[in-house]
């Protein structure tokens, strides 16, 4: 456990509200591994490197962190906003645009699906279209399993049965059934994919997974382009650029002579500065999945989940 | 999958890219960090959410 900084009484206000709500006495560890176990794949659970390895196969439980979710508290995310605005008239409004929110953050998933299922690019931008506006104008929520579930889970498998129709529905768009939403410059623009995968395994993988790998990478992402701008507002894009590449290298690899010369600082410096954005990525990152999950606790499981993806993916491709 | 023209919509395709050496996975980010270990990152919890720390360090640096 890392140490607790202090509290400033000045300190300006989190980015996120905590708030008590009854829904937070339920400590909620979801145990998503059978899945794993079922397409056999053994993750590591290292607590002294705290790395998934395909190397070193071992399963682990997601209840071994039970211990780090404060309980009591409760963040309100973008999701628990639109479960709890569900159905209610007076959060119509709110609930639809942090949906619509969310939606324009998580759209290359949704579209790398539908051009993965075979559709042409054409095609599959015109179902990413119609599958939000089906979203946003339609009840889904209502529709929706009612248990409810992840907003990554729900997304897909509304996309799935979305997709059943698809032939009609790319009919009826060329009959002039046209709905806009999305607006794919701005978005393309706004958030460059930074996403490399070889053409092999892209080819490889079936739908499901793509869509998975593709959530992942917006996910890291967002968490990145925060950390960039955050470094922006003070005028060090620069100490980005150069200090993000070793976000994840080992001590041994970072060559901090080398880094303190290339921006014309102190070795001490490199170290303090890289320790802090170390911090600050692993702290934005979780932001980032707590707006798709019902609860901090299902931030960690959502983790896992995300990174049994990858290595699943990496195994279909070898 | 049927692709044409320029598109940022799917990932960039490139030639095969070597596997991380420290998870062994392949799938990167364009300025070549690991995928699964900038996504493992965040399996480590920390109480601070550093912006404090991070941004008052970025204004001292001459």
């Amino acid at each position: 456990m890392r140490k607790r900084t202090p509290c400033s009484r000045d300190a300006p206000l989190p980015l996120v509200i905590w708030q008590t709500r009854f829904r937070a006495e339920r400590l909620v560890i979801m145990d998503k591994w059978s899945a794993l176990r079922d397409r056999r794949i053994a993750v590591i659970w290292s607590c002294s490197t705290r790395r998934i390895s395909l190397k070193s196969p071992v399963l682990s439980s997601a209840r071994a962190n039970e211990g780090t979710v404060r309980r009591g508290t409760f963040v309100t995310t973008r999701w628990s906003l639109i479960l709890s605005g569900s159905g209610s008239k007076g959060k119509e409004q709110e609930t639809r645009s942090a949906l619509a929110e969310l939606c324009r953050i998580y759209w290359r998933p949704i579209f790398a699906f539908i051009c993965q299922r075979g559709y042409s690019t054409h095609d599959a931008e015109d179902l990413t279209q119609d599958f939000f506006v089906t979203i946003l104008e339609g009840d889904w929520l209502q529709n929706a399993d009612p248990s409810r579930g992840r907003f990554r889970s729900l997304l897909l498998k509304s996309l799935q049965n979305f997709l059943n129709d698809a032939a009609d529905r790319i009919h009826a768009r060329k009959r002039g059934g046209d709905v806009s939403f999305i607006s794919w410059d701005a978005w393309v623009s706004e958030a460059p994919s930074q996403l490399s995968m070889s053409t092999q395994r892209l080819n490889s993988l079936p739908p499901e997974q793509l869509f998975d790998v593709r959530w992942a990478a917006t996910v890291v992402e967002r968490a990145l382009g925060r950390l960039r701008e955050e470094c922006e507002r003070h005028g060090r894009r620069r100490v980005f650029d150069v200090l993000s590449v070793y976000l994840t290298a080992e001590r041994d690899d970072v060559s901090c002579a080398s880094l303190a010369t290339t921006l014309g600082i102190a070795q001490s410096t490199v170290k303090k500065l890289l320790y802090r954005m170390r911090q600050r990525y692993r702290w934005l990152l979780r932001d980032e999945v707590a707006q798709t999950v019902e609860s901090p606790a299902d931030i960690e499981d959502e983790l896992r989940y995300l990174c049994g993806a990858l290595v699943a993916s990496s195994e279909q491709a070898s | 999958m049927i692709l044409y023209g320029c598109t940022d919509f799917l990932p960039a395709m490139t030639q095969e890219l070597d596997e991380c050496p420290q998870c062994d996975a392949a799938v990167r980010m364009n300025n070549g960090l690991c995928l699964l270990c900038l996504l493992q990152a965040g399996l480590t919890e920390d109480q601070d959410s550093g912006s404090e720390s991070l941004e008052a360090f970025l204004s001292e640096i001459e």
